[in-house]
């Protein structure tokens, strides 16, 4: 499979490959083009005709990793550790979801090369230095790094920080038994998904947020109804969810999740540096709020100074009327 | 019953930080705090103690002698001892050299149960917990927004992962990561404060291997700035939310 060759951990969620690993997919293209390598899939058994579909015609080969039972972590890393001294790819791309930030640290301390989270933006120079940027302190900063040239480069990308793309390539799909994995002891009890249509903060495209100003949680149903409307996932400032007006899980922030949609709108949020930190990579913010010196406003694209439960009905009716 | 936890010692999020060294380092106010999801893990395992007397709270920090702070914060939360792992000047970007050094410690420090934050809310990078885990052979649960313990063998957990939540059981030696919910730190008592004031962390010296990572730092930079804000003016709320849709619709089209 020679050394530029280019591996992208594909993930599957309801036994559909998920948007970031079309992301990784993407990007992995772009780097397998400049080095003139293959571009290698790798995802678990069953592959349904759709899960190659979803390829988007990007991948040279699929390597299907069959075993019984589901890949925890443990065994994905035994599995991915067993390939890469086979194969010695030049790098291992993966979307930076909580499931590939279960078993990547593993993996890197097996084979010995750190890894890089969080990544949001990835250049090759001279044909073979790669440099990557992430952000740090909440996107206050940004850090570039250069990979030296030992082993496989371990990246976790950022979800929505690489635009998807599409190729006309038809992949072969070659079978690996997943392997095992050490017994470790972790047993899962129950899991519990969450209702059908629901969006993952990081990886919805609009993020409608509420905070403090929405007034009380009733209020969260008219921003429930603007995300159904865009087709974008609610989240919550940290005031409203130590208040149990929403839950942990929507949280955006340093406390909680960081998001990065093409469109941020708060509603009610004053703008902590809390919450900045959070969703400041956002590509477009629009912030209401009656306060017109809210912080809110110093990090947002668009503005309006208003009540937002005087707002956000008619934003509703406005785009209910436009559909 | 012996819980490690693993606290480190980051910027406040109000300190003043700025690019210095013309791109090479970042310069900070000496203002900092205990990670936030550390904290988390520190009250878990005090609250833990609570309920159960035989239980032993270690807090372990890896750095130069700010994480002092951190450390003096665990204690005042009710740690009964500190071991401050010294050295690692630039660690904080550096998981797996911060890993490697923190179980080579924890080793040496003995533990049933370790725990720390999920991610550190300086470098953002989430590794060190399994890392960690991985170093020493046991199991990690990640994640975990909820810790039952009974006082026997086996531990069950709950992981907020976003998009499904999982119930996990599993037994010692093991490692958790704390996410928001597992626990909400407490407000250090008066007693607690002058415990972590007068605290005396025990040191402990780990051969480090810096300068043997697959990558080099090249530079900080800023993101990008944006540009001034445009405030939507109108007669009524009807009429700022139709031009709100219009600009995102038609100047925009992102809707």
């Amino acid at each position: 499979m020679g050394k530029g060759s280019i591996w992208v951990w594909v993930e599957k969620s309801d036994g559909k490959v998920r948007q970031a690993s079309q992301e990784a997919l993407s990007q992995g293209r772009s780097l397998a083009d400049e080095l003139g390598g293959p571009l290698v899939a790798i995802m678990a058994s069953p592959l349904s005709k759709g899960n190659l579909e979803d390829l988007c015609g990007l991948a040279d080969r699929v390597i299907a990793l069959e075993g019984e039972g589901e890949a925890g972590p443990f065994s994905v890393v035994e599995t991915l550790e067993e390939l890469i001294r086979k194969d010695s790819p030049w790098a291992l791309l993966a979307p930076g979801t909580p499931s590939t930030m279960d078993w990547m640290p593993r993996l890197s301390v097996r084979i010995g090369v750190d890894m890089v989270s969080d990544v949001v933006g990835m250049e090759l120079l001279d044909g073979w230095r790669l440099t990557v940027k992430r952000p740090v302190h909440g996107g206050r900063f940004l850090v570039e790094m250069e990979s030296k040239e030992e082993g496989p480069r371990l990246l976790a990308l950022r979800p929505r920080a690489f635009a998807r793309k599409t190729g006309s390539r038809n992949p072969t799909v070659d079978r690996f038994p997943m392997q095992a994995g050490r017994p470790l002891g972790v047993q899962v009890l129950e899991r519990a998904q969450r209702e059908k249509g629901f969006v993952d903060l990081s990886e919805a495209r609009i993020v409608v947020s509420g905070g403090r100003g929405m007034g009380g949680p009733e209020a969260f149903s008219l921003l429930e109804e603007l995300a159904s409307l865009l087709g974008g996932a609610v989240g919550a400032s940290r005031s409203v969810v130590d208040s149990g007006w929403r839950p942990a899980s929507e949280q955006v922030g340093k406390s909680g999740r960081s998001v990065s949609p093409d469109l941020y709108m708060a509603f009610g949020i004053s703008g902590a540096i809390h919450h900045i930190m959070g969703m400041d990579s956002s590509k477009v913010v629009v912030a209401v709020n009656k306060d017109p010196n809210a912080l809110i406003f110093q990090h947002a694209d668009l503005g309006i100074v208003d009540d937002v439960n005087h707002i956000l009905p008619a934003l509703v009716e406005e785009l209910k009327r436009r559909s | 019953m012996h819980i490690a936890v693993l606290v480190k010692t980051v910027p406040d999020s109000e300190a003043r930080m700025e690019i210095s060294d013309g791109g090479r380092g970042l310069r900070v106010d000496e203002k900092w705090e205990l990670n936030y999801f550390d904290a988390i893990a520190v009250e878990k395992a005090v609250q833990m103690k609570e309920a159960f007397p035989q239980v032993k709270v270690t807090a372990i920090a890896y750095g130069p002698s700010y994480v002092l702070e951190g450390l003096r914060k665990a204690v005042a939360m009710g740690a009964d001892e500190a071991v401050h792992v010294e050295g690692g000047e630039s660690s904080w970007l550096y998981p797996l050299r911060a890993a490697r050094v923190l179980s080579q410690a924890l080793r040496d420090v003995g533990f049933h149960l370790i725990l720390c934050g999920r991610k550190a809310t300086d470098d953002d990078s989430g590794q060190v917990g399994p890392m960690v885990a991985e170093f020493l052979g046991i199991p990690h649960v990640s994640w975990a927004s909820s810790l039952e313990w009974d006082g026997g063998d086996s531990l069950v957990a709950v992981r907020d992962l976003g998009d499904h939540k999982e119930k996990v059981r599993f037994s010692l030696p093991a490692l958790v990561t704390a996410h928001k919910g597992l626990a909400e730190p407490r407000v250090p008592t008066i007693q607690g404060t002058m415990r972590g004031m007068r605290m005396q962390a025990r040191k402990l010296q780990v051969a480090e291997e810096p300068g043997t990572e697959n990558w080099k730092l090249l530079r900080f930079c800023e993101p990008r700035r944006r540009p001034q804000i445009r405030l939507i003016e109108g007669d009524d709320p009807g009429a700022k939310a139709r031009e709100l849709v219009r600009i995102l619709r038609e100047e925009m089209s992102l809707l």
